[in-house]
């Protein structure tokens, strides 16, 4: 199949199972528009008298109904899709986990396609049965989940790639261990991507004169690409979509001890191996060619921006500023300030900062490019995911809440799920599976104030479990492989995807994980 | 103007950047005309984005696809380099991988050429929303000439001045900006290339509202009377040179002269406004380059190269 194709092809496939929607209707089993014949008077009448936009709000009061009413007697969506309406989502995260590895070349010129093309599988049959109500869940998460989530990470990409570390190093065991302390620090702050970004140059370049320097940047992707963003929203993206649902900003930091345990055992096994290697190395000696550079910050500035990011996602979690509509959707008026304010800040970091230091930072668009493609397709197609996890027991998921019952269950399979998928989603799939595992139909905010409170240790082992595990394979996080590409550009070996996982993951990670679970979980 | 400046008014050296599919051998080939202005030295240099080879979420580096690329563009470079030598030239080639507008800047302080050639490539939407124009940003940050070459449609190359030389028919736009004056000193050292100049002024209707007829007439004058001083200068060097006067939007009327002289080229200076006005509110060089179908060199402020990157 042509690729250019894929977006036709993924409408008809689309029509094909709308048909299909339709002509199992009455039959039971949970086919989608068995149930909704119910809310259908309602945007019917809506349409008929006050248009399409009208039509919107009126679905979105209807969900809103739904969502909050407790007596079971309104229309539920999540109760009534079939499980199979999840399949788009998992064959849109199969495709970003497998298709990079299994055709590379098709994966890095058509991903837009294939996102695209997902989306419009779950789309179009769900707009054609449910409508309004359908249209009014895409924008919403579009609207309250995409949009947000993609401006932070732009935002922060922008900023931190406008800040150069220039100078020589020389990479022995203490300063080495010394960059990964302050990446980890720093990739709470400025994203797991900023972090690694500002970084991983220096660090290639203080080890050049290494022979062993591949396990160096493993440990970095370890340390500054994951495990570092664990204490704050800003740090990764999944951390950053559970304050988007009711999180607050300094909940996170509820994981410092599980985050200083990962991290100081990793270190520590770090620095012991890299003495290891520099002792046996310490013959060679680097090489004194005379140019060394003092260290140096160029485009530090963009720290500034930092802290206005930083001060504008907590803004947010703080103020009321009430909500306006749009399209239908309730946002509050303070999260669409903070998403202006955070692109403020990325065209002033722009606008600022020479386009030297981001040449010296070889910096690119295409990362965030990929991601905005992907998320727009991953968020489209987790739609009824997170309906039917909402509906708790009553939804077709009902198996995987009543089998993920304990945090360290929440834990390992939130994990194993985000080394493979992309973690963003899957914290979010697991955020939903305890909220409809321990409250039901309760409106999201209330939940997740009772998650955070009496079943903290749950949302602990959910987030751990996503932002640890992103670590475990080089597509579990995004900054993994942009750090593997870096490092092998400057002339480092990486491991194979099969190779990280086998040689590094399984050796150093997964018995570290499986020690802070059984103490902490 | 010391005799540092004078060497840098002739085109000694020429870098020429191609990703071989929006600028081939042919344009080179047409280009060689500048032996008679004193070219001397071809530098050939191929930019492999960095996106074609690095940040693969499957593969990471493809190491295997640079040592293609720069083998494939190793090829043509080598193809390209002996029918050059056979016409006397000096070629020096780079093949990068980076990005193409700081790896063309910094190989052009490195190799101190004269003047940049670069083809136009298509851009989706979303990507010059994303990332800009190569051909813009390096206009902007260049202190050398930018020559953007296009191919004249074949309608527009009967004759076989055209077809042969894309500096014989030149259409200068002059606002009588530094960067403009010095794009008459750079066409006087091509004189034997350059065959006939015509010298245009777009008058903006601004300057001619509410104006007595008098007025219009004595600013008629003064305006011919300094494009004429240009055709004079370049009249001095042998150039055969026509001064016209416009009045309306600079770009309608650069390019309707262009077309009216069947001009070959247009030679402007650069605008020297800043990358975001430049991209948010636009400048005539940039519109020309953008819409215009005819090859255009843009010449830039004269200034030092050691900010060239900046």
């Amino acid at each position: 199949m042509k690729s250019g194709r894929l977006p036709i092809a993924g409408i008809c496939i689309g029509l094909v199972m709308g048909f299909f929607f339709i002509a199992t209707e009455g039959r039971g089993g949970g086919a989608w528009a068995a149930e909704p014949v119910r809310s259908e008077p309602v945007i019917s009448e809506t349409n008929m008298h006050e248009g399409a936009g009208s039509e919107l709000i009126q679905a979105a009061a209807v969900h809103e109904e739904n969502i909050d009413g407790h007596d079971g007697a309104h229309f539920n969506l999540g109760e009534t899709l079939p499980l199979w309406s999840v399949i788009p989502f998992a064959c849109m995260l199969l495709s970003i986990a497998f298709m990079p590895l299994l055709a590379p070349e098709f994966w890095h010129h058509h991903f837009g396609k294939v996102s695209a093309f997902w989306a419009a599988v779950m789309a179009i049959p769900f707009l054609a049965i449910y409508q309004g109500i359908a249209l009014y869940e895409i924008l919403h998460i579009l609207l309250a989940d995409y949009v947000p989530f993609i401006v932070l990470l732009w935002s922060l990409y922008t900023v931190s790639g406008g800040i150069l570390l220039r100078g020589t190093l020389r990479g022995t065991p203490l300063v080495n261990t010394t960059l990964l302390i302050i990446g980890a620090i720093l990739a709470s702050w400025m994203g797991t991507t900023g972090a690694a970004m500002l970084l991983i140059r220096p660090f290639l370049r203080a080890n050049d004169y290494r022979k062993s320097r591949t396990f160096m940047v493993v440990f970095f992707i370890f340390l500054v690409a994951n495990i570092g963003g664990s204490l704050t929203p800003l740090g990764d993206p999944p951390l950053f979509l559970g304050f988007l649902h009711g999180v607050s900003f300094f909940w996170t930091f509820n994981i410092l001890p599980h985050m200083l345990f990962v991290g100081v055992i990793l270190l520590v096994v770090y620095f012991i191996m890299d003495l290891i290697f520099y002792r046996k190395e310490a013959a060679d000696g680097p090489p004194d060619d005379g140019t060394k550079e003092p260290l140096g910050l160029d485009g530090v500035h963009n720290f500034l921006f930092l802290i206005g990011i930083v001060g504008a996602v907590l803004a947010s979690g703080i103020v009321d500023w009430g909500e306006i509509h749009t399209f239908g959707v309730h946002r509050a008026v303070q999260d669409w300030a903070r998403d202006a304010f955070l692109v403020l800040m990325g065209i002033l970091s722009l606008v600022t900062t020479s386009f030297k230091i981001r040449d010296d930072n070889d910096f690119t668009w295409f990362p965030i490019v990929e991601v905005a493609y992907l998320f727009v397709g991953i968020f489209i197609t987790m739609v009824p995911c997170l309906l039917i996890l909402k509906a708790g027991p009553k939804g077709e998921l009902a198996f995987l809440i009543n089998s993920v019952t304990e945090p360290v269950h929440y834990f390992f399979v939130t994990g194993l799920l985000s080394g493979f998928l992309d973690n963003a989603p899957t914290y979010l799939t697991f955020f939903n599976t305890a909220l409809g595992s321990f409250y039901p139909g309760m409106a999201e905010q209330a939940a997740v104030d009772l998650l955070m409170t009496e079943n903290a240790i749950f949302l602990k082992a959910i987030s751990t479990g996503a932002v640890f595990f992103g670590a475990f394979s080089y597509i579990g996080n995004a900054p993994n492989f942009m750090v593997r590409s870096i490092a092998e550009e400057a002339g480092t070996p990486m491991p194979s995807f099969f190779g990280y996982m086998f040689k590094y993951s399984l050796i150093f990670l997964i018995p570290t994980f499986v020690v802070m679970s059984l103490i902490f979980f | 103007m010391n005799n540092k400046n004078k060497r840098s008014l002739v085109f000694r050296k020429m870098m020429f950047v191609t990703q071989f599919e929006e600028l081939g051998f042919g344009a080179l080939q047409s280009l060689l005309v500048l032996r008679g202005a004193g070219l001397e030295h071809v530098i050939l240099l191929n930019v492999i984005e960095r996106d074609r080879v690095a940040m693969h979420r499957g593969l990471g580096y493809d190491k295997d696809e640079e040592r293609r690329l720069k083998e494939q563009a190793n090829i043509r470079f080598i193809d390209w380099a002996e029918s050059l030598f056979e016409t006397g030239m000096e070629v020096g080639d780079y093949i990068v991988v980076g990005n193409v507008v700081s790896d063309t800047l910094e190989a052009v302080v490195a190799e101190d050429a004269d003047l940049i050639v670069i083809g136009q490539r298509k851009r989706k939407m979303i990507e010059f929303f994303y990332s800009g124009d190569d051909i813009i940003e390096l206009l902007r940050r260049s202190h050398r000439p930018v020559l953007i070459y296009k191919e004249l449609e074949s309608n527009s190359c009967t004759d076989t001045c055209l077809a042969d030389n894309p500096f014989c028919r030149t259409l200068l736009a002059v606002d009588w900006s530094p960067a403009c004056l010095l794009a008459v000193e750079y066409l006087k050292t091509m004189k034997t290339v350059v065959q006939d100049v015509s010298v245009i002024h777009v008058a903006s209707p601004k300057e001619l509202k509410g104006t007595s007829s008098l007025d219009i007439q004595k600013l008629r004058k003064e305006k011919r009377g300094r494009l004429e001083e240009i055709c004079e200068a370049l009249e001095a060097e042998g150039i055969h040179c026509r001064s016209h006067l416009y009045v309306g939007e600079p770009v309608t009327e650069i390019l309707r002269a262009a077309k009216e002289f069947n001009a070959s080229m247009i030679v402007m200076g650069s605008s020297g406004t800043s990358v975001w006005r430049e991209r948010w509110i636009g400048s005539t060089p940039r519109t020309i380059v953008e819409k215009s179908p005819y090859p255009a060199l843009i010449i830039p402020h004269a200034k030092e190269d050691t900010d060239q990157a900046e």
